[in-house]
């Protein structure tokens, strides 16, 4: 008797989570439509994009597009040049959170304490606010269309430090106290051994930096002009202008700059949720 | 309120948590379901309580099959182990939430929670949030929530645990004396046995999955139903020895590696018609003296042993001897007490003896 | 519990010898960031409040000295008043609905279903989206003739609009690509505070008698509380600072009904070359931008529970 009721039930319970799922799928193919559309839309033969109604599903894709998009726009340089800035930035902001986040938690100096919450009150001012004398700095030093113009300002993070600066205080301190024993110095500790315990927290920092210089919009904007220096973010936004002609070949171009991106964020889901979470759920 | 289960089995893929679980509480019953974990006991509650749900197997509460019905609908009430208070509401709220959530009215609310309140010394705490609260008072105040309701039953899910040793022994003295007042049905789990002992009238003895022996506290101790319970019940451990039956002029003995035991008649009795090759004899530490405290009748079962450890407690000693490669602890005197390290001989009290069939576990009769 | 050396504040130990040592052996760590703070973050405000004192002629030359006038000018301007009231509906039409679509979706993707990680990865997916790519994306959605959304609209028997183009609809539609860009952090961050949220507390509230509504107002929401903040918080900055969105796809317009403030500086700085104003609007915003958030944790105090 037992048995057969408890079967019942099973399938009671398969049956009603259909609405959720049901709700579930709706949901995500609402937030997915965006980026249906703009890959359908790259792969249409120009025609179709200016028919109405809308063509949804590409009968005959035109993967050709994408070809377009990587010879006749300047995508590949475009690419290289935020991949190089990215790159730059995500060392440089690991770098110097690191060796941040190294003195507040396992160094005892004068000030320390007023120091980190200048460390911190860096994330109060926000970007925006800085761009005109930053600019002004970079025109000064004749640095506009270089790369040092577009990575410079960014190599600092108070937000990077401050989350190796919480993971790092997990690690014992009788680590360091060994290490002084043993003769290690500052910087080989360092290097050696909390490098080494703290790989999660640094690929969190490495993935949310990528992300955000990948991303970025406002600075290479103003500090670009020659489109060889173009990152990718600027290149299709300027794209959607000149080449109005070729939308779907800059809706192609397009796809690829995101592309990338997504694979990071899937990919790394954890860190990033980490990352992304780190100030906000307190317990 | 009479609780039962009737067969309750329960998997968790292909873990199984409960294996045909068959138990009958009595209204008024304080039982407690005893047993190391991973042995069900939680499980079991839990199946009662309806946050899991049987494989198989009803349960019955007050005579109704509840087994189908939700949570809230089966009117019991549950403490758990980390108290699970609601931290933004205030210990009033807290008592008060499960009465609003049955619509009860407000004067009703308001009476019932003093009332619970005041059983557990908390009239000065009720506007306090539980974040500003000692362990021992948040669990009072978890105590509080399901007294308040009046259910049919409380279930306890090793409550004690989180509490430091003294506040332990003060919340089962505690416990005790609230069911004494409020007469109801309680479910306990826990882990130690000290607390099974001290507070059950009925323990369920448990073990990955089923249920090993269910008796009071005497029963459970002085005739464990198998090997398990008679090893896992007792502080210190009983110790086994297990030798080969012989039989000698019509008197049975058993010969172990260190020590010969010569059995009574009873004994005798009972070993011939169980009719084993071999046997596991038990005895308590207390039943294991210094052969010249055993006077006249004596024992029938002498040894020489090495002392390893002598533990003082202060009102007797736990002396723990080398006895055939392994350890065999006796509880004796505290006034001259032997030394580490010295070897004497000890002799066992042959009427407090369980016979074991190694086998099955199971004990003679 | 017993409290970490390294936490306690600095006392005044041994000599200023050993001070200047600890000094000297810390600095090579924290003088980059130090730095690059100075030069990119703090020169710049301190360069923004002094250039905001003077005013730019209109040839973009010299500067001249006006002191608190063109901070008062700033605050009483039309333009720039309305820009604020731009600014703040924007922020309104943005956080409110990201955060509650994030909690929807949140807790859809909170369920213990079989194949639920994969909609949680669609559901955070348009983290990944930068600014320009979801403009470009949005804008083509948005097309009044071509663009999908009108022509869904008009199958459901909805009204279309010209959605960038009309002053009244331009707004809200970026908006709504925004909302759409932040719903994949929103969720992010909300699905990590239902997460954390002991299921025991759940249980409890089941033994007590709540249904699936009273667990979620009673259990879910005030556990949920400092994430709400958080994300309503990071949201109202993210509003203020915006400018991708609103460069790309309306350049500030229909009739400047897009101008946010963070636009309105960028047009005053680099097409008008009218340095002073742009930099006291910049300091006005960053002033703003630190009352709101200071507001919202006072705010906060009443509706927030931490453990």
């Amino acid at each position: 008797m037992s048995r057969m009721k408890h079967v019942r039930r099973a399938l009671v319970r398969a049956v009603l989570s259909l609405p959720s799922y049901a709700l579930l799928i709706a949901s995500a193919a609402v937030i997915l439509f965006p980026l249906y559309v703009t890959t359908v839309d790259s792969l249409q033969p120009l025609q179709k994009l200016l028919s109405f109604p809308p063509d949804l599903w590409p009968d005959t894709p035109r993967w050709a597009n994408y070809r377009s998009a990587m010879t006749d726009i300047p995508m590949p340089r475009y690419m290289l040049n935020s991949l190089i800035m990215a790159s730059v930035i995500t060392i440089g902001q690991v770098t110097t959170a690191a060796l941040a986040a190294y003195a507040f938690s396992f160094m005892r100096f004068p000030l320390r304490t007023p120091l980190f919450f200048v460390f911190l009150s860096t994330m109060m001012v926000p970007w925006e606010i800085s761009i005109i004398p930053n600019f002004q700095t970079m025109q000064r030093l004749n640095w506009l269309d270089t790369y040092q113009g577009l990575t410079l300002p960014f190599l600092a993070t108070a937000f990077g430090t401050f989350l190796l600066r919480q993971h790092f205080m997990t690690l014992p301190r009788e680590l360091k106290d060994a290490a002084d024993i043993d003769g290690y110095g500052d910087l080989r500790f360092l290097l050696f051994v909390v490098i080494p315990l703290s790989r999660a927290a640094l690929a969190t920092l490495a993935v949310f930096s990528f992300l955000q210089a990948w991303n970025q919009y406002l600075w290479p904007l103003l500090v670009t002009n020659d489109p060889d220096m173009r990152t990718v973010q600027i290149g299709i936004a300027a794209l959607r202008d000149e080449e109005v002609q070729r939308t779907n070949v800059v809706l192609a171009g397009t796809v690829i700059a995101l592309l990338p991106m997504l694979v990071l964020v899937i990919a790394f889901q954890r860190f990033l949720v980490r990352g992304l979470t780190a100030g906000a759920v307190k317990g | 309120m009479s609780v039962r289960f009737d067969r309750v089995s329960k998997a968790f893929g292909d873990t199984v948590a409960l294996s045909d679980f068959t138990l009958d509480v009595a209204d008024g019953e304080f039982v407690v379901l005893l047993g190391p974990s991973g042995c069900g006991k939680t499980t079991a509650l839990r199946i009662l309580a309806g946050l899991e749900e049987a494989s198989a197997g009803d349960v019955y509460i007050d005579g109704r099959n509840v087994t189908d019905f939700p949570a809230h609908r089966r009117d019991i009430a549950m403490v758990f182990q980390n108290y699970a208070l609601y931290p933004h509401m205030s210990v009033y709220d807290n008592i008060a939430f499960g009465l609003r959530m049955r619509k009860t009215g407000r004067q009703q609310v308001d009476q019932s929670v003093r009332d619970a309140a005041g059983l557990l010394g908390l009239s000065e705490l009720l506007k306090r949030k539980p974040g500003q609260l000692s362990g021992g008072q948040r669990q009072r105040v978890a105590l509080a929530r399901a007294i308040v309701r009046r259910p049919k039953a409380f279930l306890m899910d090793e409550p004690l645990s989180n509490l430091d040793a003294k506040l332990r022994s003060q919340t089962r003295l505690e416990l005790i004396r609230l069911h004494r007042q409020l007469q109801s049905t309680v479910l306990y789990v826990t882990h130690d046995q000290v607390e099974a002992m001290t507070m059950g009238q009925r323990i369920a003895v448990m073990e990955r999955g089923l249920l090993q022996q269910v008796g009071s506290a005497a029963d459970v101790y002085a005739r464990p139903a198998n090997l398990f319970v008679a090893e896992f019940i007792g502080s210190p451990a009983m110790s086994f020895f297990r030798g080969d039956v012989q039989e000698t002029d019509g008197a049975m003995s058993v010969q172990t590696p260190a020590i010969r035991f010569t059995l009574s008649l009873e004994q005798s009795d009972t070993l011939r018609s169980a009719a084993l090759k071999e046997v596991v004899i038990g005895a308590r530490p207390e039943h294991i003296d210094l052969a010249e405290s055993f006077g006249e009748e004596g024992a029938s079962a002498t040894f020489p042993a090495q002392i390893d450890v002598v533990e003082s407690l202060g009102s007797e000693v736990h002396a723990t001897l080398l006895l055939d490669g392994r350890s065999v602890v006796t509880r004796l005197p505290a006034d001259d007490p032997p030394h580490a390290g010295e070897t004497r001989r000890f002799a066992i009290a042959m009427a407090h003896l369980l016979l074991f069939d190694p086998a099955s576990g199971r004990r003679l009769p | 519990m017993t409290t970490d050396a390294r936490l306690l504040p600095e006392r005044r130990r041994g000599s200023v010898a050993r001070s200047l040592r600890q000094l000297a052996a810390a600095s090579p760590f924290v003088l980059p960031s130090v730095v690059l703070f100075g030069v990119f973050v703090f020169y710049p405000l301190a360069r923004s409040v002094y250039l905001g004192f003077h005013a730019t002629d209109p040839f973009g030359r010299r500067e001249v000295w006006v002191g608190i006038e063109q901070y008062r000018d700033v605050l009483t301007s039309s333009d720039f008043r309305y820009s604020l009231l731009v600014t703040g509906q924007f922020a309104l039409y943005t956080v409110v609905p990201s955060t509650v679509i994030g909690l929807y979706l949140a807790l859809l993707a909170h369920q213990r279903l079989p194949g639920i990680l994969l909609f949680r990865t669609i559901f955070s997916s348009t983290v990944a989206s930068s600014v320009a790519v979801s403009s470009v994306m949005w804008l083509l959605l948005l097309n009044p003739g071509v663009g999908v959304l009108n022509y869904l609209l008009d199958e459901g028997g909805l009204p279309t609009a010209s959605w960038l183009t009309e002053p009244r609809w331009a707004l809200p539609a970026v908006a709504m690509t925004t909302v759409w860009m932040n719903i994949g952090f929103a969720t992010i961050v909300i699905l990590a505070g239902l997460q954390n949220i002991p299921e025991e507390l759940y249980e409890a509230a089941r033994v007590d008698g709540a249904g699936r509504r009273n667990q979620f107002l009673h259990v879910t929401l005030p556990a949920l509380s400092p994430t709400l903040l958080f994300v309503s918080v990071v949201g109202v900055i993210f509003a203020f600072q915006s400018f991708g969105q609103i460069h790309i796809l309306t350049r500030g317009g229909p009739l400047d009904s897009t101008t946010v403030i963070v636009y309105s500086i960028y047009r005053e700085a680099f097409l008008h070359y009218n340095v002073g104003l742009a930099s006291a609007q910049a300091i006005v915003l960053f002033v703003i931008v630190l009352l709101l958030t200071m507001a919202q944790f006072v705010a906060a105090q009443r509706w927030v529970f931490y453990r």
